[in-house]
């Protein structure tokens, strides 16, 4: 099996080149859109439905921001919420199925560097067919062999995404202790480099954490149903059997996965963020 | 390193827009209003809560006021009824000592008339003891008056007797 690290160019849009996580991403944002604006729209006083579920997430994260940093948490909530709702509704997609698994081949004449791209049908509800006629690798990916292109990838399953992420978190981290603080008192945080050097491997550890964990269980689902078509063959029977037994419980695991990644980079941010941001009762930390 | 990893700086600054269009719209559209929503949530209950204790408290100061009230009239009773019995009892000594004081102005109008009635039949009895001597002297007179001496002697001694009366 081979898959890629990268996301797979599907076409380019003048010059901005159209991958499918950045596709992915977009749906996952165009769907919040969407539902913020309906459920704003008709905001009711007594709330329901999914009403009911924005206002819990809000109320969850609100909580939290004021447990840590008092009252002046309440403003921080929007950007958690909404990094909270971000990550989970991409991670939650990238395990709908059709992901990594509805695409298109494509040959490539000149190698570009999305070419690695190697079947990533990782879901249960491809056809095992496709499975079958891709489970076995190109190794040479060069030649002029069709490649499969998964048109969908989950957003977080991608190192742009995550340190887009990351780079805003931090930069809105020291913008606020600058504001909160002042330069002098700001910057007084960082007499040691160490703690220059610190800040950096924060961007780097939330990027990588979060795109480790979805990548990991792309890869984990694609093993596994490569497994499962190892194990069954052309049988449809035995493949939806199995598949039961062995796909679903990672499938459950992906759902878990993806709400607890979401929560620790909500809850990371906000610690982070209570480090250098200045209350006014809060005392320096040097 | 970072092309291999996949990481294009076109694409990383696309999803830092997407995001900070997200983070813009729910922001506008979506949290705005549960902020507001919570908000008045918030002060609904807290209204809501102070307005209980508000009412128990006014529940409790008017359960007092209300048992103030009856121990105040049962002492209101306890104290007419007090004043009622001691008034019973002057309005009582004060009959009897008006009862006794009448009887005994009655009794010295009888005692004065008793005495009339005794002086005056003292003097009745005198009148008649009088009118008695009298008829009995002229009767004397009258058998001694042929003797002028005796009737000389006698004129003398009552008037002895008379002057000795009046004197």
């Amino acid at each position: 099996m081979h898959i890629s690290l990268k996301p797979e160019l599907l076409f380019n849009l003048g010059p901005f080149p159209v991958t499918n996580s950045i596709l992915s991403s977009w749906i996952a944002t165009l769907l919040l859109i969407v539902l913020a604006i309906v459920v704003g729209g008709n905001f009711k006083r007594i709330p329901s439905g999914i009403q009911h579920i924005f206002e819990m997430i809000y109320e969850m994260f609100e909580g939290m921001a004021t447990e840590v940093m008092g009252k002046a948490g309440s403003k921080f909530v929007p950007l958690l919420a909404t990094l909270f709702l971000f990550i989970i509704t991409s991670n939650w997609l990238g395990v709908l199925p059709g992901v990594g698994s509805l695409g298109f081949y494509e040959t490539h004449v000149a190698a570009s560097s999305d070419s690695h791209a190697a079947p990533a049908a990782k879901d249960a509800h491809a056809t095992p067919a496709a499975k079958d006629a891709h489970a076995a690798p190109a190794k040479d990916d060069h030649s002029g062999e069709p490649v499969f292109v998964p048109l969908f990838r989950g957003a977080n399953a991608d190192l742009n995404t995550t340190f887009a992420l990351a780079i805003i978190v931090m930069v809105f981290i020291h913008v606020m202790g600058i504001k909160s603080a002042g330069l002098s008192h700001h910057l007084a945080h960082f007499k040691n480099p160490l703690e220059i050097v610190s800040e950096f491997s924060k961007v780097l550890s939330f990027g990588f954490r979060l795109f480790g964990n979805v990548f990991a269980g792309e890869v984990l689902l694609t093993a596994m149903a490569s497994i499962l078509v190892i194990i069954t063959g052309k049988s449809l029977l035995l493949y939806g059997v199995i598949g039961g037994f062995i796909v679903t419980p990672f499938l459950m695991l992906e759902f878990f996965v993806g709400f607890i990644q979401a929560f620790v980079f909500a809850m990371l941010t906000l610690s982070f963020l209570s480090l250098f941001y200045k209350t006014e009762n809060s005392e320096s930390h040097h | 390193m970072l092309e291999s990893l996949g990481i294009n700086p076109v694409l990383l600054i696309a999803q830092a827009i997407s995001f900070g269009v997200l983070y813009y719209v729910l922001n506008k559209f979506l949290f705005s209003q549960i902020r507001t929503a919570l908000d008045e949530r918030t002060a609904a209950v807290n209204k809501t809560l102070a307005d209980k204790s508000e009412i128990e408290h006014r529940l409790q100061a008017f359960e007092q006021e209300q048992k103030a009230a009856h121990k105040k009239a049962a002492e209101e009773v306890q104290k007419m009824m007090v004043e009622a019995k001691d008034a019973a009892a002057a309005t009582k000594a004060e009959l009897v000592a008006k009862a006794r004081d009448s009887a005994n102005a009655e009794i010295v109008v009888a005692q004065k008339r008793i005495e009339q009635e005794k002086l005056n039949a003292e003097v009745e009895v005198s009148k008649h003891a009088k009118s008695l001597a009298q008829s009995i002297v002229q009767q004397l007179l009258a058998e001694k008056s042929s003797d002028p001496q005796w009737q000389q002697e006698q004129i003398k001694a009552s008037l002895e007797t008379l002057k000795q009366s009046k004197s």
